[in-house]
């Protein structure tokens, strides 16, 4: 496990290089004057000058480029040239708003995804089996702004159940004691029910919204991939021996189909990672995927750049945890890396 | 009363034609009967059917099945609920018939725990014992050993220990030699044989290999096209065959050139005909093969499903079944 891991480290490393490299030079081909915008329209050729040389946009490319990678290893992820911050500091202070709704959804989307693919897999052709069937297609081909739209228009608009689409609280409430970051947890840590409650309610919309579409993928390759384990060899033979049905279900059904679930789970968080750019966007969410539209529409290069680069980080990583799932699921991965048959 | 005793299993997919029809088993204790056929001829949807693990298409249109009186298998019912310990069964592809996440141990022991209600630490005891007793060496390391780790002649003791976990009255043993090497195949054989020795037990032995036939069963039962065509002791099925199939399948073994004139290319059996399964490949086929052939006995235990030569015993009565 230490080689394999050592190994994985390296290769890490050299993916987040690549991400780098490409983000960078990307970003640099998108139209549009950074600074231009910076210096607001009636800026003359003195002061776009000036702007350019505070930002570092006067330098040739490559100097750019190594000042930047530079920064990376001090944390550094450039300056916002719309707010003059610090990118590394507002991603970082945005990051918590974006992981309570995308990690409530993927939980909830595991929540319902597991049994229901679970069930419809053991009832193949029941009613439950054509209800998930029914349901994968639907959430799958529902878009994700316009599923978000109708629960703002039903729930908000005409039921009046959940708060407004403003932000992570009402106006008038002010957040808990700031300890993870997650509103939700928060409020409970520093044992204010109350005020958990307030942010749930505003939480839900949004969470509803991302889970419709995360899981779709789950409960269809639960459903699949059960399948085959509970057609399989193995299951006839406990079958067979007299095994019954129930702890079939979970101990040769469920545990051989966990591969292909673990990924899908990993395919779902990437959704998520890129999902809430939309989420956030439609319900003003204080969040860094709201951050990385705003920084496109600014032209507000670092900004972006950074956003990419965080998302780009958080996706190796968990890759890298889905590995060593792998490693902890299936017997037959060995720990050299290679799958003996 | 016979240990296993099949009567008149008919199996077909729902709404379509039959593809098993009139089956007749039986099988006494310490016996190893032979079911031998031709891949499609019904020999796994036999054994499937008797443990009720059939496929959901699949029908049973008529027939009982009892494990020592007790009934097993009835017509329309998917699954009749069995006693532990009446029957199981051992596949063909011994690595996939075991679970790949799980120790081989904990699945000897899990049998044990299920079936013969052990605890958790007097199963994982008694399992070590158990793959001891099918010839594994170093049993208390292998029962920690995932399948994938196993040899496939060392996955099949595996599954023979489960089996012998379960303690079934008939087990019924699907090709478990198939993909294994020739000694490690003779070493099975000689394991089941032991096995049958020492606990009693009725084997149902499918196979397609007659050489394997005339070494492990007393009795051999011949299907094709999902038809029982010959039951005989294994010494006159080989020297006496009285089903013109049987002939045919018995001149396979001889060097071609003294062949009989049995069309070999296989044309495909046409399930929706009422008449005998063989006759489009009979070289003595007559007006009569039209219709279904009765068992009938010539002397004790030798029976068989042809209109030849029973001209003049056949009855009414016989007759009644094929129409």
């Amino acid at each position: 496990m230490t080689r394999f891991l050592a190994r994985r480290l390296v290769t890490t490393a050299l993916t987040l290089l690549g991400i780098v490299v490409v983000v960078f030079f990307v970003v640099r081909v998108l139209p549009g004057d950074a600074a231009v915008l910076r210096a607001g329209p009636y800026a003359d050729a003195e002061r776009l000058a000036q702007v350019r040389a505070d930002y570092g946009l006067d330098k040739p490319l490559y100097e750019q480029f190594l000042s930047y990678m530079g920064g990376i290893f001090h944390g550094d992820l450039g300056t916002s040239t719309v707010s003059g911050g610090s990118v590394a500091s507002e991603l970082f202070s945005r990051l918590p708003a974006s992981l309570e709704i995308g990690l409530y959804a993927v939980l909830l989307a595991c929540l319902i995804g597991i049994p229901m693919g679970v069930l419809a897999a053991a009832h193949r052709g029941g009613w439950l089996d054509r209800i998930v069937r029914l349901g994968v297609i639907a959430a799958s081909s529902m878009a994700m702004f316009w599923l978000g739209l109708l629960l703002i228009y039903f729930f908000f608009y005409r039921l009046g159940w959940f708060p407004a689409p403003i932000a992570r609280l009402p106006a008038d409430v002010g957040p808990p004691r700031h300890v993870t970051g997650l509103y939700t947890l928060d409020a409970l840590l520093t044992g204010q029910a109350g005020l958990a409650w307030t942010v749930a309610r505003s939480l839900m919309l949004p969470v509803l919204t991302l889970t419709v579409a995360l899981v779709a993928p789950v409960m269809k390759i639960v459903r699949q991939s059960m399948i085959e384990t509970l057609g399989s060899d193995y299951v006839r033979t406990a079958r067979a021996m007299g095994v019954p049905e129930r702890h079939i279900l979970m101990r040769d059904g469920l545990r051989n189909a966990l591969l292909p679930v673990v990924t899908a789970i990993g395919i779902v968080f990437g959704y998520m990672l890129g999902g809430n750019i939309i989420v956030e966007t439609l319900f003003a969410w204080p969040g860094i995927g709201r951050y990385a539209y705003q920084s496109i529409q600014n032209n507000d290069l670092e900004a972006l750049q950074g956003f990419v680069i965080l998302v780009g980080v958080m996706y190796v990583l968990l890759n890298v945890v889905i590995d060593i799932c792998y490693r902890l699921i299936d017997p037959r991965i060995s720990v050299g890396g290679k799958a003996r048959s | 009363m016979s240990l296993l005793d099949v009567r008149g299993l008919s199996l077909g997919i729902a709404g379509r034609e039959e593809l098993l029809r009139d089956v007749n088993l039986t099988l006494e204790a310490g016996e190893v009967m032979g079911i031998v056929g031709e891949s499609g001829s019904g020999k796994t949807m036999t054994a499937l059917a008797l443990l009720g693990l059939l496929p959901p298409s699949m029908e049973i249109r008529s027939g009982t099945a009892t494990v020592e009186g007790r009934t097993v298998l009835e017509a329309g019912a998917r699954r009749v609920h069995r006693a532990s310990g009446d029957m199981t069964m051992i596949f063909q592809n011994p690595r996939g018939a075991l679970n790949p996440t799980m120790r081989v141990g904990a699945q000897v022991g899990r049998v044990l725990r299920v079936v013969r209600g052990k605890t958790r630490a007097e199963a994982a005891a008694e399992a070590v014992a158990l793959l001891r007793r099918v010839g594994i060496s170093g049993a208390e390391r292998v029962a920690k050993a995932y399948p994938h780790q196993l040899s496939g002649g060392m996955c099949q003791r595996v599954v023979i220990a489960m089996a012998l976990a379960y303690r079934p009255r008939v087990l019924i043993a699907d090709e478990p030699t198939t993909g294994l090497d020739v000694t490690v195949q003779a070493q099975i054989f000689e394991l089941l044989r032991e096995l049958v020795d020492e606990t009693g037990c009725g084997v149902l032995f499918i196979t397609h290999d007659l050489a394997a036939v005339a070494d492990m069963c007393d009795r051999v039962s011949v299907l094709y096209g999902g038809q029982l065509m010959e039951t005989a002791t294994t010494v006159e099925m080989f020297e006496q065959p009285k089903h013109p199939y049987t002939q045919f399948l018995l001149e396979s073994l001889k060097p071609e050139d003294q062949q009989g004139e049995v069309q070999a290319a296989d044309a495909g059996v046409d399930f929706s005909l009422p008449g005998c399964r063989f006759a489009h490949r009979c070289p003595h086929v007559f007006d009569r093969c039209a219709a279904f052939p009765p068992l009938v006995e010539t002397n004790d235990k030798h029976l068989y499903s042809c209109f030849l030569g029973q001209e003049k015993s056949l009855d009414a009565a016989q007759c009644s079944r094929s129409v």
